[in-house]
C-alpha cells in the first residue's frame, strides 16, 4: 500500500513548510498589515481548510474567500424556479451540493422528499443518460457553476441532445464579478488568487484587462498545497513590489491562451447577461444564458415556470439577518454572522455559504475555522 | 466488537415487502449461509414477516450477536494518553458502494472490505489483554463518525495523524475524484481500537501479524483537551475533522 497522498509531489509537507516561512518573510516585507488577498473559488478555500493550511498562513496575511463558491452564489429565485419545475412534476436533475440550498420557502431536497422527482448526478453527461433512457418524460438539468461546469453544458447542447432534454442555465462568469470586488467600497483586496481549472478554459490572458483596468495583481493557482502555498509567496511579492500584472503558477495545466475549442464552444451556446448573484450584487455579464439557437433547450423558454406560487409563502424570518453576502465580498467573517453555528448550521441553513461544502461558513463550522490549534498534544 | 471470546448464535429478523424477487431472497440467503461458515457461527433465532407493496423498500434484515466474554470492552474506555490503532485500510466498503451505485468506471480493485472480525480481535485480546480498552466498528460514517463517538462518550479528544491512516490506492483515487474524504466512508470490516501506551506496539503486531491486519496501523492519540472533538494533523497544518451529515453528496467540481 503506497498511500498516493505521501508520493504526491505537491503535497510534500517539507517543501510546505519552506514556502510558508518564505510567505511570512514576504509578507514582514510589505511592511503593514493585514495585507489582504481573495481567492475567488470553493475549491481552493477546500483545499486550504483540507489540508489545514489557514494554521500555517502568517498571522499578518488575510486570505479572504471571494464569491467562488458556484452553489452560494445562485441566486433564491434561481432556485426557486428549480423547485417550482419540480412542483410542477417535471423530472430536475442537478448536483449533489445544489439539493439542500434554501430557496425563498423550499429547496430541492425538501420537494424530493415530498415526492417531486429530483435527480442528484454527478455531471451533465449522467443526466443525458438520464433523458435518454425516458425518452417520453421531460427532463430538466438545473445547470449551476463556473466556466468549469458552463463548458460542459455547452459541449453537451452542441453534440445532439435528446428532444426531452433542457437546461436551466445558473451558470456564473468569474471574471466580472472579481471587478465588482475590487470597485466595492472599502474594498481591502490587494490581489486576487485566480481559480487554475477555470484558467485551464479561459486562459490565463483573460485577467490582462482587469489588471490594466485596476492596478491589482492577479496570481492562477493550483489545487494542491504546494500550488497554493507558491501562488501566494508570488502574490504578496507582488503586492509588495507594487506591481500589477498576472502570473500563472499553474503552469503544467493553464497556458495564456486557454482551451480555445472549449472558449468558441462556451460562446457558441451562452451570450453573458447581467444577473444578481445571491448576496453579492447585480453583476453585468456575470450570468451565462442560452443563446436564442439553443431556445429549445432553454427550460425557461420551454416551459412557464410559476414561481410567483412559491412566493405566496411568507419568506422566512432568519433570512435577513443572514450575512453570506458580506463574507463573500471579504468585508465579513463567518464568526462576525449573529447566526453562524447558531440559528444557522449545516444541518438547517440559512444562507447558502452554510449549505455548499464550498461555502465558507459550511468549511468554518465543519473545519473549526480560524481555531488555533497548534498547541494541542 | 465488545471483547467477545466465545460465539453463540445470530438472530436473524427478516421483513419482505410483498412481491419481493425470489431470486434475490435465494441469493441473500446464500450469501447469509456462507458468511456464517466463515464467521463459524449459526442463526439460532429469528422472525420473517411480510409487508404489503409498498409499505417497505424491498428487505429489511436486522440481526444481533450474543456471545460470551470474559471481559466486555466497551467504545468508552479512552483516557487521554491511550493510542489509536485502525485495523486496515479505511473508506474501501462505502466508495466501493458509491462507485458502484454512480456507476463510476474506476480502473483497480475497489472492493468491500466486508469480513468476519472476531478471530483478528480474538488476537488483539490476548496481545493486549487488559491493555485493551476500547473498540468500535467505523461502519456508517466511517472513522470519523465512530471516533466522535467514542471521544463523545469518554469525555476526551482525539488527535489523529492523517498520513499514518491506511487508506488503499484505488480507495484513495476514487476519494479524490469524488471528493469525499476516505474517513466519512463506511467500513465493514475493520475495528477502531483504544489502547493503553505500554500494550500498542505489541497489539499492532499481532494485528499485522493476521491476515485481515496486516495494514493496522497506529493512526492517533487520545487527549483531554477539546472534549469530543477530532483534531486532524495534515501534515501542512491542524483542524478539526468533522462528524458526518447524512449521506455523503458529490461537489459540483
Amino acid at each position: 500500500m503506497s498511500a498516493p497522498l505521501r508520493t504526491l509531489e505537491f503535497r510534500d509537507p517539507l517543501k510546505a513548510k519552506q514556502l510558508g516561512a518564505r510567505l511570512s518573510e514576504v509578507v514582514d516585507q510589505v511592511g503593514r498589515e493585514p495585507v489582504s488577498v481573495m481567492h475567488v473559488c470553493g475549491s481552493h478555500e477546500q483545499a486550504i481548510a483540507r489540508f489545514g493550511l489557514r494554521s500555517a498562513f502568517p498571522k499578518k496575511l488575510d486570505v479572504v474567500m471571494g464569491p467562488g463558491c458556484p452553489v452560494c452564489i445562485t441566486d433564491v429565485p434561481e432556485v426557486d424556479e428549480a423547485v417550482a419545475l419540480a412542483l410542477q412534476g417535471v423530472r430536475v436533475a442537478t448536483y449533489g451540493d445544489m439539493l439542500r440550498v434554501p430557496g425563498t420557502v423550499k429547496s430541492l431536497g425538501d420537494v424530493r422528499g415530498e415526492g417531486a422527482k429530483v435527480e442528484v448526478v454527478y455531471g451533465i453527461d449522467q443526466a443525458l443518460e438520464l433523458a435518454r433512457a425516458t425518452p417520453a418524460e421531460e427532463l430538466v438539468f438545473f445547470a449551476t457553476g463556473f466556466e468549469t461546469t458552463a463548458v460542459a453544458t455547452a459541449s453537451a447542447l452542441l453534440h445532439d441532445p435528446p428532444p426531452n432534454f433542457s437546461v436551466l442555465s445558473a451558470h456564473k462568469y468569474i471574471p466580472p464579478v472579481m471587478e465588482i470586488v475590487t470597485e466595492m467600497p472599502g474594498s481591502r483586496i490587494e490581489g486576487f488568487l485566480a481559480a487554475g481549472h477555470a484558467a485551464v478554459i479561459t486562459g490565463s490572458n483573460v485577467f490582462e484587462q482587469f489588471v490594466r483596468d485596476h492596478g491589482v495583481p492577479v496570481v492562477v493557482a493550483g489545487f494542491e498545497p504546494l500550488d497554493i502555498l507558491a501562488a501566494l509567496v508570488r502574490l504578496t511579492e507582488l503586492v509588495r513590489d507594487r506591481e500589477p500584472k498576472v502570473v500563472n503558477m499553474f503552469p503544467r495545466c493553464v497556458t495564456a491562451e486557454g482551451n480555445r475549442v472549449a472558449q468558441e464552444q462556451l460562446w457558441q451556446v451562452f451570450t453573458p447577461t447581467g444577473g444578481q448573484w445571491r448576496g453579492i450584487a447585480h453583476v453585468p455579464n456575470g450570468n451565462l444564458r442560452l443563446r436564442d439557437d439553443f431556445a429549445r433547450f432553454d427550460a425557461r423558454r420551454r416551459f412557464t415556470i410559476d414561481v410567483a406560487k412559491l412566493w405566496a409563502y411568507a419568506p422566512p424570518r432568519l433570512l435577513g439577518q443572514c450575512r453570506c453576502g458580506e463574507i463573500m465580498s471579504g468585508s465579513k467573517r463567518p464568526s462576525d454572522c449573529a447566526l453562524f453555528g447558531k440559528a444557522c448550521v449545516p444541518e438547517s441553513p440559512v444562507g447558502a455559504c452554510m449549505v455548499s461544502t464550498e461555502g465558507t461558513c459550511r468549511i468554518w463550522h465543519q473545519y473549526g475555522g480560524h481555531l488555533d490549534l497548534r498547541s494541542v498534544s | 466488537m465488545m471483547g467477545a471470546t466465545k460465539l453463540l448464535g445470530l438472530t436473524c429478523g427478516v421483513i419482505i415487502e410483498e412481491g419481493f424477487e425470489r431470486d434475490a431472497l435465494d441469493r441473500i440467503q446464500a450469501s447469509m449461509r456462507a458468511a456464517c461458515r466463515e464467521a463459524g457461527v449459526p442463526i439460532v433465532t429469528g422472525d420473517t414477516k411480510v409487508m404489503g407493496r409498498g409499505e417497505l423498500d424491498g428487505l429489511v434484515i436486522n440481526t444481533a450477536g450474543f456471545a460470551l466474554a470474559s471481559r466486555v470492552v466497551r467504545d468508552n474506555g479512552l483516557k487521554a494518553g491511550d493510542r489509536l490503532i485502525v485495523t486496515g485500510t479505511v473508506g474501501d466498503h462505502g466508495l466501493a458502494v458509491m462507485a458502484a451505485r454512480n456507476k463510476l468506471q474506476l480502473a483497480g480493485d475497489l472492493k468491500s472490505d466486508v469480513a468476519p472480525l472476531f478471530d483478528l480481535v480474538q488476537q488483539v485480546l490476548s496481545a493486549g489483554g487488559e491493555g485493551v480498552v476500547a473498540m468500535k466498528d467505523p461502519t456508517r460514517g466511517g472513522v470519523a463518525s465512530a471516533l466522535h463517538e467514542m471521544a463523545a462518550k469518554a469525555g476526551v479528544g482525539v488527535l489523529l495523524d492523517e498520513r499514518s491512516v491506511p487508506v488503499s490506492d484505488a480507495a484513495r483515487a476514487a476519494s479524490e475524484l469524488l471528493g469525499i474524504d476516505p474517513l466519512h466512508v463506511a467500513n465493514e470490516g475493520k475495528a477502531l481500537i483504544g489502547v493503553r501506551p505500554e500494550v500498542a506496539d505489541r497489539v499492532l503486531a499481532a494485528l499485522q501479524a493476521h491476515p485481515l491486519g496486516r495494514d493496522a496501523a497506529l493512526i492517533g492519540t487520545v487527549i483531554a483537551e477539546p472534549v469530543g472533538k477530532l483534531v486532524l494533523d495534515t501534515g501542512f497544518g491542524r483542524r478539526l475533522l468533522a462528524e458526518p451529515e447524512g449521506e455523503p453528496l458529490p461537489r459540483i467540481c
